[in-house]
């Protein structure tokens, strides 16, 4: 049997005690292209991440050439010639080409005591980097007068600086038109035809299935496939990446939906974010959104609660239309956002359990014309809070969320609307970054409120969630709501098809 | 026996030992700091310094700075000296001292609101607004006055002279603003949002503080303070002058708050601590001079002691671990 160049060998890998990397094996043969695919949170990152030295593995072995390789730092995975190149874009639109291509090691002169930048080397050498990714442009240009797509060029171009063996491609075809990826996939089979090995992260399965030679699927931290692309189909990996029983997991809410629209969007479009999305959402409802990362979902969720603009459409809240949303009128009229960014726009992260929990509802415990608070009241009532959602804390009062886990900062978020009495709520990744436990709970708590007569909008990368506890999934794609599903009618895989664009697959 | 609270409060203020400690090493060298008469003097420069820094320290929990301070201070100082000073159209009335307060609070409360809507709507950099305010209002009070001072009648020159029952106004009066902006900042549901805003401007926003509003309310805050300020020391200097303070009184509030506990970072600050870093401040210059040291020394030790609590609070926000991320 051929040496591997580079093999991943019993890799684990947990957060916080959360498994993500569980008996990883995997094999990158020479010369080859290993297709890596699996949802959100399959563990995709976290691999790369340990392979780049940003992560150390807790358990198992990498090994080059056979030889044991334990990469501490990035620096130690470039040196053994490894390189990245990222989904998010890594250069500095202030800068030139060139400038970027050499930003680690600039070429210096030294002259009068000082060292000066040798701007012919530096010209030279970008313009030798560029030719390897057939690339004609003036090193002198700046980064940011680049199309998304020539910035992918440049941002391999970079990567090849070190003349790499192993290339990484996270998801490199995210910002690119078409004709722009197919240079990148001429690109990708030249540098295979130099003998290089790359790995290629995508959720475009098409392309997955074109240009690679092996192709692993994984799934909740776990290799669940791998072999040759010629083995697998579209359906096939669609069907090793959710396939899954866990029914125990996702508790349904006990509500009926009511006849009662809470919120209502009409024709609403921001170009380029989202285009036309129209739905109802009904007292008593748990609606779902799904779409992969970049899809308009969370982007809808911001607009819907006027932290971003929007162009066109009507957003109607409770009957009454919503002209000009913004977060404190939107909160005023029932409205909640549990956002994304939970560290960023969701907590005060330095401040304590009660603190968080109370001041977005401070307004409902004052009087008078100081606007003086009722401590005792408010105190009685978070504390009320923290009990019924068990958050789990040493202390309410000074200990900063900041030390909580995943899971119990969310029920903080979770409990600040509930003190507020949001009953229009959307909720975007609401478990992501959460054990498994806490998420039952925080599931039960959504439930809770359903049943209580909110209507909630759950957006949530995870297809599993959304079919077990919604009752109807809106499928976005490209900023467009694709298909709706009832509950009786949900169906994983036609879902994540479409999610993934129906076109491809017929 | 103390309460175990009391104690764990004891050191949250590791200023108040350093003023203790202080008190202890001058006290045999010059006995004269424990005088009756030296008290008084520490404590008025301990209330008027404390006016400064309770402005400032609104507008430091979030996250802000107001630097005009000294010139919102002599803008006030000129304008009510042209009222009541002299031919002034308020000398002689019976709301002389009433209408003069009144005109002078209004001047610290409009740059206030102009500080305000700049850091607050427009989101320009507190630094280079206040930086810029200090530079602008400063030259409009030497311009207003044509650089001249202005005396002050004696009605007004009581504010600072007067006593009520053996204790001087200042201290009354101070004692005051200090317990209802404690009750502000503890107890009302705009104290609380300055908290919210400082810690983290886009969670309160998300979670609907009307955000702009409550930095508004700061400035306004440090304004008005910035005005009372600016009475007691005109009173004292029986002058309305165009430049009423040393700038070096900016970092002396910042100081005071700073070693009070007050973070430069925001989200953090407590009337009670701005009240021991003030106390301590004043006691370094009271102390100093006392032993005989000269004006260039006192500042220089000050400085360093503010470095000092400054590298402290860097120190303390550095510490905070920062959790990576799952994603």
């Amino acid at each position: 049997m051929i040496q591997p160049v580079l093999e991943f060998s019993h890799i684990d890998k947990a957060f916080f005690g959360v498994p993500v990397l569980t008996d990883v094996c995997l094999a990158l043969a020479a010369g080859s292209i290993l297709g890596l695919v699996g949802e959100n949170g399959a563990g995709k990152s976290t691999l790369l991440n340990i392979l780049g030295g940003i992560l150390p593995a807790d358990a198992g072995q990498l090994r080059i050439d056979g030889k044991p390789f334990q990469p501490a730092r990035a620096a130690d995975s470039s040196d053994a010639r490894i390189a990245m190149v990222h989904q998010e874009l890594n250069l500095f639109g202030n800068l030139s080409v060139a400038e970027n291509l050499s930003l680690a090691e600039l070429p210096c002169k030294r002259w009068a005591g000082l060292r000066w930048v040798d701007r012919g080397t530096l010209a030279a050498r970008a313009t030798s980097l560029l030719g390897k990714v057939g690339f004609e442009a003036d090193p002198d240009t700046l980064v940011e007068r680049l199309s998304p797509g020539e910035r992918q060029m440049v941002e391999i171009a970079k990567a090849l600086r070190g003349n790499p063996r192993i290339l990484v491609f996270d998801e490199p075809t995210t910002s690119l038109t078409r004709p722009e990826a197919e240079r990148l996939f001429s690109i990708i089979g030249q540098l295979r035809a130099e003998g290089k090995s790359i790995i290629y992260v995508s959720h475009n399965l098409e392309d997955v299935l074109r240009i690679c030679d092996q192709i692993a699927v994984l799934r909740d931290g776990r290799v669940q496939a791998s072999g040759p692309a010629g083995q697998f189909d579209v359906g096939r990996m669609i069907h090793q990446m959710v396939g899954r029983d866990l029914d125990g997991l996702f508790p349904r809410h006990q509500a009926s939906r009511s006849n009662e629209v809470v919120l209502e969007v009409r024709r609403l479009s921001q170009s380029g974010v989202v285009n036309n999305i129209q739905f109802k959402l009904h007292r008593g409802e748990l609606l779902g959104i799904s779409g992969l990362m970049g899809s308009g979902r969370t982007e809808l969720a911001r607009i819907l609660f006027g932290l971003d603009r929007y162009e066109q459409g009507e957003i109607i809240l409770h009957g009454r239309p919503l002209p000009q949303p913004r977060p404190a009128r939107c909160i005023r009229r029932g409205m909640a956002l549990l956002t994304e960014d939970r560290r960023q726009e969701g907590l005060l992260m330095e401040g304590s359990v009660t603190e968080n929990i109370a001041f977005a509802s401070l307004r409902r415990f004052a009087s008078g014309p100081f606007a003086w608070l009722h401590a005792k009241r408010l105190d009685q009532q978070t504390f009320e809070l923290t009990r019924r959602l068990s958050i789990d804390c040493r202390e309410i009062r000074h200990q900063p969320v900041r030390t909580l886990s995943g899971g119990n900062q969310q029920k903080v978020v979770l409990a600040k609307w509930l003190l507020r009495g949001s009953d229009v709520l959307i909720l975007d990744e609401p478990t992501r970054g959460v054990d498994v436990g806490a998420r039952h709970e925080i599931y039960v708590q959504i439930n809770r409120m359903v049943e209580r007569g909110a209507g909630v909008l759950l957006i949530s990368s995870e297809m599993e969630e959304l079919v077990g506890l919604c009752d109807r999934i809106l499928v976005m794609a490209r900023g467009e709501i694709i298909s709706a599903e009832e509950r009786e009618n949900f169906d994983r895989r036609e879902i994540l098809q479409s999610a993934f664009g129906k076109e491809r697959l017929s | 026996m103390p309460s175990k609270h009391f104690i764990s409060w004891l050191f949250q203020y590791p200023v108040l030992w350093l003023s203790f400690g202080l008190l202890l090493v001058v006290l045999p060298v010059r006995p004269e700091i424990a005088s009756l008469a030296n008290l008084e003097i520490l404590a008025l420069s301990t209330a008027m310094l404390l006016v400064l820094a309770i402005g400032q320290t609104f507008v430091l929990i979030t996250a802000g700075i107001d630097l005009s301070l000294p010139a919102v201070m002599s803008l006030a100082s000129v304008v009510g000296a042209s009222l009541i000073g002299g031919e002034g159209p308020l000398a002689g009335s019976p709301f002389a001292v009433s209408g003069t307060l009144l005109a002078m609070g209004l001047v610290g409360l409009a740059i206030g609101t102009l500080q305000g809507i700049a850091v607050g709507v427009f989101r320009m950099p507190a630094f280079l607004v206040s930086l810029a305010s200090l530079m602008f209002f400063g030259g409009l009070a030497v311009w207003y006055t044509r650089s001249a001072r202005i005396a002050l009648p004696d009605e007004f020159i009581q504010i600072w002279y007067g006593r009520l029952a053996g204790i001087p106004y200042p201290i009354l009066l101070v004692v005051l603003l200090a317990a209802c902006a404690h009750m502000i900042l503890a107890r009302t549901v705009i104290g609380r949002w300055l908290y919210a805003v400082g810690q983290s401007l886009p969670a309160s926003f998300v979670s609907g503080v009307p955000v702009q509003r409550t930095i508004l309310f700061a400035y306004m805050a440090s304004g008005l303070c910035a005005a009372i300020g600016a009475v007691f020391y005109s009173a004292r200097l029986h002058t309305g002058s165009p430049q009423l303070v040393e700038n070096e009184v900016l970092l002396d509030c910042i100081g005071a708050a700073v070693m009070g506990g007050t973070s430069l970072f925001g989200g953090q600050g407590k009337i009670l601590g701005v009240l021991f870093g003030t106390l301590f401040l004043a006691l370094v210059g009271n102390s100093l001079n006392l032993l005989g040291l000269r004006y260039w020394h006192v500042i220089m030790i000050k400085g360093g002691v503010i470095l000092l609590a400054t590298l402290l609070d860097a120190t303390r926000h550095r510490m905070q671990p920062v959790l990576g991320g799952l994603t």
